[in-house]
């Protein structure tokens, strides 16, 4: 079989890819543009529409309480009389906002603790060790009880997902760098006296950013997934204001009579995280080739 | 065998104490006084003073972790002041449901995620593959709550074929306690369908480029022994491997999905803890959870032994 | 360059086996001979590309394999050896191999089997060694498991106790020792020499008519080269099997064939019988892998030549010519002009060269 690919592969494999090239591969991989750009919709969706159209997502009203969708209500008003199409939208903005803050947060801790972590082997072994111990939780039992200490609120949840997503970053990028340290040329540049800062930053850093753009993109939608979670046990993003795990949470005594609680906030959801997943899978396509199946 | 066990037990304690500093420091570090939290609002300075002494609070921090170590490592997971019961006893009583919606959900999960990747890598890169794939980014996508909430408005309240919530016992109604487990089930397996058919796919995908794949086939051996026979057998280290990292998920998602079909197991526990704001309560299922996590991995690690003869040998 | 094919041959038997060899007709001048257990007729054989497109791997591969025959097929790698050799069984992935020409086995045409026949084939009447005994074999079964189930595939009404005969039978006639206790063992517990003893035993443990043997030996030491290479040729002896040997080694094709295909570049250049390869090797390319390989008795050069620069891409030379002629020392203009067809030079010997006769003098005035 090698013998074939040998024959019929013209061209050598490209083994490192600069700047440039990574960009025309993101322009040429359907599911990162399209993810992408359904992600971006939604996200100015999120945070236009109810600025643009002055909507009010928060005034109760008893004389249209749970109101199936109309033409006034495209998806209905909830048990208090909000109207479920802004609260939609302003739960996407506070789901977006929990999954871009714990993505950006956990993202540089995480690659800071791994790069050095891969780097120095011995605090590489104790730093992955706590990562051990943080992973043992499920990342909503832990947020639950941080909030318990810390007090509810949206920066609390966004603490607390960032210290449950740390390790996860912190491994993928820990291995990537491992990776990286044994070829040739970070030994090359070891034996020549190159100080681990530089050898890091400057020459590392550019192999191991591929996987870990990946890996932040799945802890953008695992935040966004766990904070809904939250929420809806009552234990998330604090009531009144909108979120969709709070929305859900809502629904749930009116499931039998209001369904459009459930549905259009549920399907918001779904799709964002899809979204984001199908964003992350073509990026995956993209910065590591080897894993394209 | 016995010695590879040992080995893997031993290597559980330091992620055990690593477990035990992060649940303690969450409750130690915070700026509030627990003791005062525990008092209420309208407690005297005295009352609180009782409390804190009672909760062991007054003695230094080093000697707080140890007592409270040496608790968990006898099984003691705290004291709920709110409830004033044990935290563990609670707990035990609440396990039974919680784990049979988990390992049922597991059990559905397996037997439909398996087939599809195996099914996935045999048809790499055609229609079936690319449906599989379309099929575990949704699922994916689906929280298990949600999933609960959709399958409730469908099975329900449209078809309505199945009971709505609760949960029935064994010992009382064997059938009973199928029929409310199933969709309670069903709804924590999305993740897990998804996580297992990825993988399944893509080890199977590796098994079945490999030499002794080819060698099966120049043997005159049936596609399915090859697939089941041979790859099937190399690729279940990696599903074992992705079973057992996601079982602390499969839980949480078991916790969540129970408020939603009124299951009374340690979901409900947490819910009525996080009304309560027993937060002992819920450090203490915390802990538990991550105890099963090891646990459950440390099987894992037996079974690994069990499949791969190499890793027998190493252990002996 | 005559010493080669004179050297020393394992095992005693050779001489009486090549004496029934060169009284048979030759398939390839006649392609009707009756005692062909394999017949490859113009086989072209193509792998799908990027985007869709289709790049041939081999072309025009024409030989054929009579009874008890070793036939080597010898060339650098890549040239498309094992291509060939996996064409014979269909192992190339079927949605992405298109095959054209004809292979025919003990009468049938391979390229019209049903999946059914086919499966029967494999492991059956024809069976395979392959290059890496380490990895040939599955990690997690035992070598009887990998034995049993070769059997069971082929030989359904067997007994218990008849298969484990027939597994033993296997072993010892690969050279096993110890077969009983290699059965229980697991692939990792075994070295490699003793893993291609079993994978030799798996291939051939339906009695199969052809042995295809795929660089059987490349991966493992020469000590253990020598003596699987004289377990091989002991099983034509004793069981008169036909073997297919692909190499790269010269040294390997003079000790064991019969026949050898030289292979450059997905085509045949040079056809003989071993003697006669050895003894007037007629194609630059041939030529110069003699050149490359030390002669196996007398005085050792002290300088071994080598060929000048490596196998280019297929698809930088197809239809241009002559495929060597970039690394050819006797390369003319009309070399690149049209396809080279085969040139036949004695009755069984033909090379897929144009200049055979300027060769020849050019080579009488160097001596």
């Amino acid at each position: 079989m090698t013998e074939a690919t040998a024959v019929t592969h013209n061209k050598p494999a490209k083994t490192r890819r600069g700047s440039n090239s990574w960009w025309n591969a993101v322009l040429s991989s359907p599911s990162t543009m399209i993810g992408g750009g359904l992600l971006l919709l939604i996200a100015l969706a999120c945070v236009l529409v109810p600025w643009l159209g002055n909507m009010d997502g928060y005034t109760t009203n008893t004389s249209a309480m749970l109101l199936s969708p109309s033409a006034g209500h495209p998806m209905g008003t909830d048990n208090v009389g909000r109207d479920t199409f802004t609260r939609v939208l302003l739960g996407g903005k506070a789901s977006l906002t929990v999954g871009i803050s714990v993505a950006a947060i956990s993202g540089v801790i995480g690659f800071v603790v791994g790069l050095y972590a891969a780097y120095y082997p011995k605090i590489g072994y104790l730093l992955m060790r706590i990562c051990d111990g943080l992973m043992a939780f499920p990342a909503i039992l832990f947020a639950i009880v941080f909030i318990g200490s810390f007090g509810q609120s949206t920066r609390s949840v966004v603490l607390a997902l960032s210290i449950v997503f740390v390790p996860m970053v912190a491994r993928v990028v820990r291995s990537a760098t491992m990776t990286n340290m044994n070829e040739n040329y970070v030994q090359v540049l070891v034996n020549l006296g190159s100080g681990s800062f530089r050898i890091l930053w400057k020459n590392i850093v550019l192999n191991v950013i591929g996987a870990w753009i990946v890996e932040v993109t799945f802890v953008f939608a695992d935040a966004i997934l766990v904070e809904a979670a939250m929420s809806f046990i009552g234990a998330g993003i604090p009531q009144p204001q909108a979120s969709w795990g709070n929305m859900l949470y809502d629904s749930r005594t009116y499931i039998y009579s209001a369904w459009w609680m459930t549905v259009f906030p549920g399907v918001a959801l779904a799709l964002t995280v899809f979204v984001i997943n199908m964003f992350g899978d073509g990026l995956r396509e993209v910065f590591d080739p080897k894993r394209r199946r | 065998m016995g010695r590879y066990v040992m080995k893997r037990l031993l290597s559980a304690v330091p992620v055990l104490m690593i477990v035990g500093i992060i649940a303690f420091a969450l409750s130690h570090l915070s700026g509030g006084d627990p003791a005062r939290v525990v008092a209420g609002n309208d407690a005297t300075t005295e009352q609180v003073e009782a409390i804190r002494e009672q909760m062991g609070l007054n003695a230094s921090l080093p000697n707080q972790l140890w007592t409270w170590f040496v608790n968990m490592l006898h099984g003691d997971l705290g004291y709920s002041y709110i409830l004033n019961e044990k935290v563990t006893p609670t707990i035990l009583s609440h396990v039974f449901p919680t784990l049979s919606v988990a390992l049922f959900g597991e059990l559905i999960a397996l037997a439909i995620a398996i087939p599809l990747g195996v099914l996935a890598a045999d048809k790499h890169g055609r229609l079936a593959d690319k449906i599989v794939l379309a099929f575990a980014t949704l699922t994916t996508s689906l929280p298990s709550f949600l999933a609960g909430l959709l399958l409730m408005i469908l099975f329900v309240l449209q078809l309505k074929l199945l009971p709505a919530s609760g949960f029935v016992y064994p010992s009382d109604d064997f059938a009973g306690y199928i029929t409310h487990l199933i969709l309670p089930a069903v709804s924590v397996a999305t993740l897990q369908i998804a996580l297992i058919s990825r993988m399944s796919r893509s080890s199977m995908i590796d098994a079945l480029g490999s030499d002794y794949i080819r060698t099966a086939a120049a043997k005159g051996l049936p596609r399915s022994k090859q697939l089941w026979g041979h790859a099937f057998k190399n690729s279940s280290i990696p599903i074992l491997t992705i079973v057992g990292q996601s079982f602390g998920e499969l839980i949480a998602g078991a916790i969540v999905v129970e408020t939603v079909f009124n299951v009374p197991g340690i979901g409900q526990l947490v819910v009525n803890s996080i009304l309560r704001r027993d937060y002992q309560m819920i450090q203490g299922i915390m802990i538990f959870v991550a105890l099963v996590f090891i646990i459950v991995n440390l099987i894992t690690d037996v079974l690994y032994a069990v499949i791969d003869p190499r890793i027998r040998e190493r252990s002996f | 360059m005559t010493g080669i094919a004179e050297a020393t041959r394992i095992g005693g038997s050779v001489d009486a086996h090549k004496g029934t060899g060169e009284d048979m007709p030759d398939g390839r001048q006649d392609s009707g001979a009756m005692s062909a257990m394999l017949e490859v007729r113009d086989l072209v054989v193509s792998f799908q590309g990027a985007k869709k497109s289709w790049n041939n791997a081999v072309e025009g591969v024409d030989f054929s394999v009579r009874q008890g025959e070793i036939l080597g097929i010898v060339g650098e790698s890549s040239c498309g050896k094992s291509v060939t050799s996996f064409s014979i069984m269909r192992l190339h992935n079927e949605r992405s191999t298109k095959y054209q020409g004809s292979i025919t086995f003990d009468g049938s045409d391979i390229f019209s089997l049903s999946p059914k026949q086919l499966r029967e084939l494999r492991g059956g009447d024809i069976g395979f060694i392959f290059q890496n005994p380490m990895s040939s074999l599955n990690p997690l079964m035992t070598i009887g498991q990998q034995l049993r189930e070769t059997v069971h595939a082929h030989q359904t009404s067997l007994g218990k106790e008849e298969v484990e005969a027939s597994c033993i039978e296997a072993l010892e006639d690969a050279g096993s020792d110890d077969p009983k206790a290699w059965m229980e063992r697991y692939p990792y517990q075994l070295s490699g020499g003793m893993l291609q003893r079993v994978v030799i035993g798996i291939a051939l443990i339906n009695h199969p008519k052809l042995l295809i043997a795929d660089e059987p030996t490349t991966a493992l030491d020469v000590t253990i080269q020598m003596q699987l290479l004289k377990v091989l040729r002991g099983l034509r002896d004793k069981r008169g099997m036909s073997i297919i040997l692909i190499t790269h080694d010269m040294g390997v094709v003079a000790q064991m064939c019969d026949r050898v295909e030289v292979m450059y570049l997905g085509q045949i250049v040079e056809s003989a019988p071993v003697d006669e390869l050895f003894a007037h090797p007629r194609h630059p390319y041939t030529q110069g892998l003699l050149a490359a390989t030390p002669p196996l008795d007398g005085d050792r050069p002290e300088r071994l030549s080598t060929i000048p620069g490596s196998v280019p891409q297929l698809s930088e030379v197809a239809g241009s010519g002559c495929r060597f002629a970039s690394r050819c020392p006797f390369v003319a203009d009309e070399c690149r002009k049209s396809v080279i067809d085969m040139q036949s030079i004695a009755e069984r010997h033909g090379a897929r060269c144009i200049r055979l006769a300027e060769i020849g003098e050019f080579r009488k005035v160097a001596s």
